[in-house]
């Protein structure tokens, strides 16, 4: 069985008191691009921190291409490409300059190719990089990522601070250059609209716990709101995971995990129902601030105000 | 004025203890000797040495960190978006920045005049005592307390002076290092053409030299000196129009500093080509440095260069002037001129080298890039730490070997020992100063413990070790003290150790 | 092939990509035999994930609407046309039965449904004639 590129299994992290990650699991496979989405402060940069061996977890268990990151730091950094949440770079160098930096400590590093990707993103090599633009920056560390030819590129939140056409052209980049050349790409974002064209799979990590983690599309065929009268809630299947739901009147509309299964059910029950398709956004924000009450509860809620409507 | 007070409340908690603990360190060596006349003398003596270089480096370092503080935490927009006037905030700095400055000052004076006075036995005993050092020295002691009042007067009006001269030189500076940098370069170029006029003007005996006198108020540091020569001595000296003049001029830079402090608008960014005319160069760019130590070893060329270089010029020039200005007329006589600038120069570039070796790579947003990078830390300190010191060794070496084949009679001939200690002592320096960024990692902080940590050792060790006899052990110590420097440094950089501000 | 991505739509990325290459088979701008961009190429041009776009064209493979020849690439299918138009015709069904149902919600009467459809058909038919005469 081939290891997966990155694997956290149980992980937890605090900063003195404050707990950032809380038993956080999941694999990433390799060749697919995966994207870690959160809301700012879910713990996105400390989880990639403890990837890249900056920061030790105190509790559980991460292999990064089957190293540890906490004691084999080096190796893992050598066969990893990295760019940080805004990144900064020595001011005074000019581009060439940290190009051939940076050059002797990987030994996979192919100097030909830096160059050529520095070309390819319209890197100004001659220019210092203090003087440098925010997208010319976010590229240049791109190149940098890039140039050892590595199996596994870790990239904190790119997009931050991009402007839509910069964007466009960030993840065009990202397609050609490493899902074109089938590198597992592991990208954290809070831009949900961003990330969907490109990532295969999605994670959502919320207050430091992973709440989904699915096939992008998969994820958009799984998660539909139903509307529905609220006397059709005891027709549901009582184990029926609900992320969020409103009330308004006799209507209920529930955003449901396994919609497909949830539809089949209502419509050999025969019940008046409409499924409307939700956009990433929304699916997120079901995850992270949704109302969740257990389907039981619900259902009691209803009831009783039947019953008052009727008394 | 309350957001001011929390700024700056830990940095005038430091500076007080720093300074009280050397200002301290020399009567606690008196406290148990036998209060003679001589004694006395020497405390007051020493007193007065500490007063001079409090002024001088409290003045330089508060006055740097108040000045850049703002734009280095770039929190400079947001002041300038507070709803009242800029002048609130800046007069509010240049109010705390005084009071920082003056109360250590005020601390020390008392603590000193009452353990004087306890040791003495009685205020009259001291004043007999004083008295009986002003009939051996020229310096009229009116009454005890007069040399304590006037010294302190004056040493506050000359660290203010200094503090309003740092802040105006060095105001809206991108940084506190540029600011610094600024504002020292105009007190000291305005002292040195001060020196040069008056060199001149008593060279071709001009009676120009009577009027230059009226400029000192005016001066950074100025007020300090009027005030101290017009008290002590006997010589009448047109005191008011010296005080109006010393009024006029800062009130001048003050009021300038208020109406200019926060007027400074956003650089965009350009995008400069700096490409190089040379085809040789521009083949060699394109290779890759065969090496991590060749990368490490150039980074911190172009890191610590540009100041050793600079400082060597400058003391290269600053010499010959200083030769020419004292009459000198001998090869040895300028020798020693550079030999004496260049250590007290090279003293100042040992700390701010020493300092400056992490404090790029512990800049928060860089301190994660190199990390996150695949460096061995051994590899990078290592490399750094010799890298840097070579370079130094290497600009401050030819500059005494110049002075050496100058003056070489004075220097001392096949004393290797000798040798050995300075260079020992040097290189402590320049560790120490490490260490102190690397755990405090505020260039203002870690420069006044260095300073503190260096004058400290030394009165502990001429307590320990005075006499020759100790040499060998005094040289042992120090390599011992040296290792655990390096020891807290290298721990401090591999674990990512030390105060960091937002964490 | 003209492709436009909606962002945040609430619409999966994949479907708007497959709705719309069926749309223009079904309208005759993408003829049979003709070559559709690679799969690599439409997502550098569309920035979309390269695994979309081949499930994409696998889904309309499978609908019968293009066809991969081994080294050569994709291709519109020989009665893409058709086969395009049940797949439509199909969607158009749920669509109907969708409207149907907030009809009945409104409380009109299957009279009611036959008229608005009825009228709606009659208003193109006439804005296609008008078109037609001032063309010609």
């Amino acid at each position: 069985m081939i290891e997966p590129a990155i694997e956290f299994f149980d992980v937890s992290k605090a900063f003195r008191k404050q707990q950032v990650l809380r038993d956080t699991t999941f694999r990433v496979e390799r060749g697919r691009t995966f994207a870690f989405l959160g809301r700012n402060a879910a713990g996105k940069t400390t989880a990639i921190s403890i990837m890249m061996g900056l920061l030790k977890q105190d509790a559980g268990k991460v292999r990064v291409l089957g190293l540890d990151p906490a004691t084999e730091h080096v190796e893992v950094r050598r066969s990893v490409g990295y760019l940080a949440e805004d990144q900064t770079i020595y001011g005074w160098m000019r581009c060439d300059e940290i190009l051939r930096f940076m050059a002797p400590f990987y030994p996979s590093w192919d100097h030909q190719l830096a160059l050529k990707y520095a070309e390819d993103f319209d890197v100004p090599l001659a220019t210092k990089i203090k003087h440098l633009s925010k997208g010319q920056n976010v590229r240049l560390g791109l190149v940098l990522a890039l140039a050892h030819r590595p199996e596994l590129v870790i990239l904190d939140d790119p997009a931050l601070g991009l402007d839509p056409i910069m964007r466009k052209q960030f993840n065009r980049d990202l397609i050609t250059h490493l899902q074109g050349e089938g590198r597992t790409v592991f990208y954290s974002s809070h831009l949900l609209y961003e990330v969907e064209p490109v990532a295969d799979e999605i994670a959502i990590l919320d207050a430091g716990r992973i709440i989904r983690q699915a096939d992008t599309e998969k994820l958009r065929r799984d998660v539909k709101q139903i509307v529905l009268s609220s006397d059709a809630l005891a027709y549901l299947p009582s184990e029926l995971r609900i992320l969020d739901h409103r009330q308004d009147g006799g209507d209920a509309a529930l955003i449901v995990e396994q919609a497909e299964a949830v539809e089949e059910r209502l419509a050999s029950e025969g019940i008046e129902h409409r499924v409307v398709d939700l956009n990433l956004d929304e699916i997120f924000e079901a995850y992270v601030t949704g109302k969740r009450t257990p389907i039981a509860a619900m259902q009691r809620i209803a009831g009783t105000s039947d019953s008052l409507s009727r008394g | 004025m309350w957001k001011e007070w929390r700024e700056q409340r830990w940095r005038l908690v430091a500076i007080a203890a720093i300074s009280s603990f050397i200002a301290l360190c020399y009567p606690i060596v008196l406290i148990n000797t036998k209060m003679n006349i001589s004694a006395i003398r020497e405390w007051i003596n020493w007193q007065s040495v500490w007063l001079i270089n409090y002024i001088v480096l409290t003045g330089t370092f508060l006055g740097m960190a108040v000045a850049g503080g703002e734009a280095s935490r770039r929190t400079m927009s947001f002041l300038q978006a507070l709803p009242n006037p800029l002048w609130h905030a800046a007069s509010a700095k240049i109010l705390l920045a005084v009071t920082t400055g003056a109360i250590p000052i005020l601390i020390i004076q008392l603590l000193s005049f009452f353990l004087l006075a306890w040791r003495v036995g009685n205020i009259e005993d001291l004043n007999s005592a004083l008295v009986q050092i002003s009939s051996t020295n020229s310096d009229p002691f009116r009454s005890p307390y007069h040399w304590f009042v006037s010294a302190t007067i004056s040493s506050i009006l000359g660290v203010s002076s200094i503090l309003i001269w740092m802040l105006a030189g060095g105001m809206n500076r991108a940084d506190e290092v540029r600011a610094g940098a600024v504002g020292f370069l105009v007190c000291i170029a305005l002292w040195l053409m001060f020196t040069l006029s008056m060199g001149l003007a008593v060279k071709y005996e001009l009676s120009l030299s009577f009027l230059l006198y009226f400029l000192i108020p005016a001066l950074p540091g100025g007020p300090g000196i009027i005030f101290q020569l017009s008290s002590n001595s006997s010589q009448s000296l047109p005191l008011s129009s010296l005080v109006l003049i010393g009024l006029i001029s800062h009130g001048a830079i003050v009021a300038w500093y208020l109406k200019e402090f926060g007027r400074v608008a956003v650089r965009p960014k350009r995008s400069v080509n700096t490409t190089s005319q040379f085809s040789f160069w521009r083949s060699a760019r394109k290779r890759r440095f065969p090496s991590q130590w060749h990368a490490i070893a150039w980074k911190q060329c172009r890191e610590t260069g540009p100041l050793a270089v600079a400082s060597a010029g400058a003391i290269l020039s600053i010499a010959p002037l200083a030769y020419y200005f004292s009459g000198g007329d001998s090869s040895e006589e300028l020798g020693l001129i550079l030999a004496g600038v260049s250590s007290s120069v090279g003293f100042f570039v040992l700390i701010v080298t020493g300092i400056g070796l992490y404090i790029e790579d512990f800049a928060p947003s860089l301190n994660y890039f190199w990390r996150s990078r695949p460096i061995r830390v051994v590899e990078w300190f290592t490399v750094k730490l010799v890298t840097g010191i070579t370079l130094l060794a290497a600009c401050f070496g030819l500059i005494f070997l110049l002075a050496y084949t100058l003056a070489s009679v004075v220097f001392p001939h096949g004393n290797f020992s000798a040798w050995l200690f300075v260079a020992q002592v040097l290189l402590l320096i320049y560790t120490l100063s490490m260490a102190s960024y690397c755990l405090l990692r505020q260039p203002i902080y870690a420069a006044v413990l260095a300073i503190g940590l260096f004058v400290g050792g030394t009165i502990i060790f001429t307590l320990l070790f005075g006499g020759d006899k100790y040499f060998w052990m005094t040289i042992f110590t120090l390599f011992l003290v040296q290792i655990v420097v390096l020891a807290i440094s290298y721990l401090a950089v591999k674990h990512d150790l030390g105060w960091k501000v937002g964490r | 092939m003209l492709i436009r991505i909606e962002k945040g739509s609430a619409v999966p990325i994949s479907s708007q990509i497959a709705e719309q290459i069926a749309m223009q088979c079904a309208a005759g701008k993408l003829l049979a035999g003709h070559r559709l961009p690679s799969v690599r190429e439409l997502a550098r041009e569309l920035a979309v994930n390269q695994n979309t776009i081949l499930r994409v064209y696998e889904r309309l493979v499978r609908e019968g609407l293009l066809e991969m020849r081994h080294g050569q690439g994709t291709f519109v299918a020989e009665d893409s046309k058709g086969r395009s138009r049940t797949a439509h015709r199909k969607r158009l069904d749920k669509e109907f039965r969708q409207l149907a149902r907030q009809g009945i919600a409104l409380g009109l009467s299957a009279d009611d449904l036959h008229e608005i459809l009825s009228a709606a058909i009659e208003q193109l038919q006439r804005a296609a004639k008008t078109e037609t005469g001032v063309s010609s």
